[in-house]
């Protein structure tokens, strides 16, 4: 409504972390020694994205049949996985090349339409890795890969749900939140979804899928999205996660919108929280080029990435797997 | 002892495959749980605490006699602000066991009450990594005060608001940022450990079992042995084997509980 601030700057989000558990390098350790051996070509993986506050970060499990099922406070992401025989094939990968082609599988479900299907196919990622497996190392780098074209997205208002909401608005938003979330339904597992008040002030949460059918009938429509924010810090609380950015291009290529209203959904131990939940409008103009098939779009999303230096330069992360050695284990023992 | 310890393994192991799972409650006389009411007690505590969820886990370790997506029960990223010893001993200093109140009056007795019911109070909950710790202009952390070289090079690691160009057109421009840069070196910010804490059914025993999984500041697995750092001095390495990481609510003093807190597990005195 008219009460959310004005302003105009370039768009700027949080970036998606990775935080994989224990449980995935275990079974990227087995599926080593069991099953891949020396084979390298890229397998698919998923990840749950967390849908809360205090899981700011998204987890790894692999194999794919492991977490299918999701619940409620994950959904199930697809990734790929790509691990490497040694030290050198590691960083001799394309890091650059990689982003770009997992960028384009991005693109592509968002003109073929699969996005409105599996709306979790914008938040695609990427691992590569070597398995050090004698001594118990993972050498890895995650990517998510965010879509860049060649105009830019702006931000012309941001603020917490409850000032831009009216009263009614917000209580009938957080008890239709509360159920939502509480009904372990389909949609209660995709990332993004639908908001829509009617002219009677009650909200909705649907489908990415039934936007035709809200159109014309409700008096608000918010794109929301399950937003993983920053608590802790006051200042990084006012800023979108990062899923927003190939949320827009979604909306602006598949559905010719070229202002989103946004909504984070934010939770406080496991309760909708809008007071931190943000609702915002951005623009963003159609870019040119996109609907070439052959068109790749250029893509940002390595975590680690350094300033001014190249995707080569990566520092890879390393994941110290003693603490699942048995021999460790039992000589700690002694 | 490892022998000793496989034996017994071996052993549990025949026994649950040859007895079926309870299913007659018995939890007051002998106060173990059937699997019904493990089903049920994890749908109140999902109900009730939604930062809980059932969970599937890997189908080749699928117990039959539970759901397939209802295999086990997880809450993750708990941060866990404080090493044990720290809170026993201001534990000591306070005295005093303190007896709760729940909803039906019967008192239970938290052996680090103080220190829990403080934190129930407190309105913001720190997030998985971060930490408030001089809200508004409160105490800036210098960060080579906090020992300098590697924990910066660590900060480092975050993309900064000016790495990123565009398509490279107009190298010459600086472009604006996409991303926001996530822990700038002067921000008030103290990384914490965090748990994840899951309990399964133990067929053998009838109770449930609580798992942890720890994490350091870096959200790296930690050692066992740093794990025990978080465990109350009077647990750890008793009840609490190396090679399984069993725990009962109460051995985890400093773990930012959630409103998960009150939560009764019933009778898990297993070992």
């Amino acid at each position: 409504s008219s009460r959310a601030a004005r302003f105009s700057r370039p768009l700027m989000v949080l970036p998606l972390q990775s935080f994989p558990e224990e449980t995935f390098w275990d079974a990227l350790r087995r599926l080593k020694l069991d099953v891949l051996g020396t084979d390298d070509s890229p397998l698919p993986i998923t990840a749950p994205q967390a849908c809360n506050l205090l899981k700011a970060a998204r987890r790894i499990i692999v194999p794919p049949s492991d977490n299918s099922y999701g619940n409620r406070n994950d959904c199930p992401v697809p990734g790929t996985l790509i691990n490497t025989n040694n030290m050198r094939g590691f960083q001799n990968l394309d890091r650059d090349l990689l982003l770009k082609a997992e960028a384009k599988k991005i693109l592509d479900d968002i003109i073929s339409g699969k996005v409105e299907e599996d709306p979790s196919l914008l938040l695609r990622f990427l691992v590569i890795s070597f398995a050090d497996l004698k001594n118990w190392k993972v050498y890895y780098n995650v990517a998510f890969p965010s879509l860049i074209f060649n105009s830019k997205m702006t931000l012309l208002s941001l603020q917490s749900a409850s000032k831009v909401l009216s009263e009614e608005e917000a209580t009938s938003l957080y008890n239709s939140l509360l159920e939502w979330r509480a009904s372990n339904t389909k949609t209660t597992v995709v990332p993004f979804f639908l908001i829509s008040i009617s002219s009677k002030l009650c909200a909705s949460v649907r489908h990415l899928k039934d936007w035709n059918a809200c159109q014309g009938n409700c008096q608000k429509l918010l794109f929301g999205y399950y937003d993983h924010g920053s608590k802790g810090d006051k200042v990084k609380q006012d800023f979108p996660g990062g899923a927003l950015r190939n949320y827009i291009a979604f909306l602006n290529i598949r559905w010719k919108i070229d202002k989103v209203q946004f909504f984070c959904y934010r939770e406080h131990r496991g309760m909708p929280d809008l007071e931190h939940s943000l609702i915002g409008e951005a623009s963003f103009s159609q870019p040119d080029g996109w609907d070439d098939p052959d068109y790749v779009p250029e893509a940002i999303g390595w975590e680690g990435e350094k300033p001014g230096k190249g995707t080569k330069e990566i520092e890879p992360k390393i994941a110290n797997l003693e603490s699942i050695n048995p021999v460790s284990q039992d000589n700690e023992k002694q | 002892m490892q022998a000793k310890q496989k034996l017994y393994e071996l052993y549990k192991g025949t026994v649950e495959r040859v007895t079926g799972p309870r299913t007659v409650s018995a939890f007051l006389e002998k106060g173990v749980l059937s699997v019904p009411e493990f089903i049920l007690a994890g749908d109140n505590l999902v109900a009730k605490c939604p930062t809980w969820s059932w969970e599937a886990g890997d189908p080749s370790k699928r117990k039959q006699y539970l759901p397939a997506d209802k295999q086990f029960l997880v809450t993750r990223n708990v941060p866990c602000l404080r090493r044990a010893v720290s809170v026993e001993e201001e534990y000591d200093a306070a005295g005093a066991e303190v007896v709760l109140d729940d909803d039906d009056g019967e008192g239970w007795l938290a052996t680090h009450g103080v220190q829990a019911s403080k934190q129930e109070e407190e309105e913001d909950i720190p997030s998985m990594d971060t930490l408030d710790i001089g809200k508004g202009e409160g105490i800036k952390s210098i960060p080579s005060y906090f020992g300098g070289g590697k924990e910066q090079e660590e900060e480092e690691d975050i993309p900064d608001i000016d790495t990123y160009e565009d398509t490279g057109d107009n190298l010459a421009v600086a472009e604006p940022s996409y991303f926001v840069a996530e822990e700038p070196d002067d921000d008030n910010i103290l990384r914490t450990r965090t748990y994840d804490v899951s309990i399964t059914y133990d067929k053998y025993y009838q109770t449930p079992r609580v798992w942890l999984t720890g994490y350091d500041e870096s959200r790296m697995p930690l050692k066992p042995e740093l794990v025990f750092e978080d465990i109350s001095q009077d647990h750890a390495r008793k009840t609490v084997p190396f090679h399984i990481l069993k725990f009962i609510a109460s051995v985890i003093p400093t773990i930012e509980y959630d409103y998960t807190m009150d939560f009764d597990l019933g009778s898990t005195s297993t070992s």
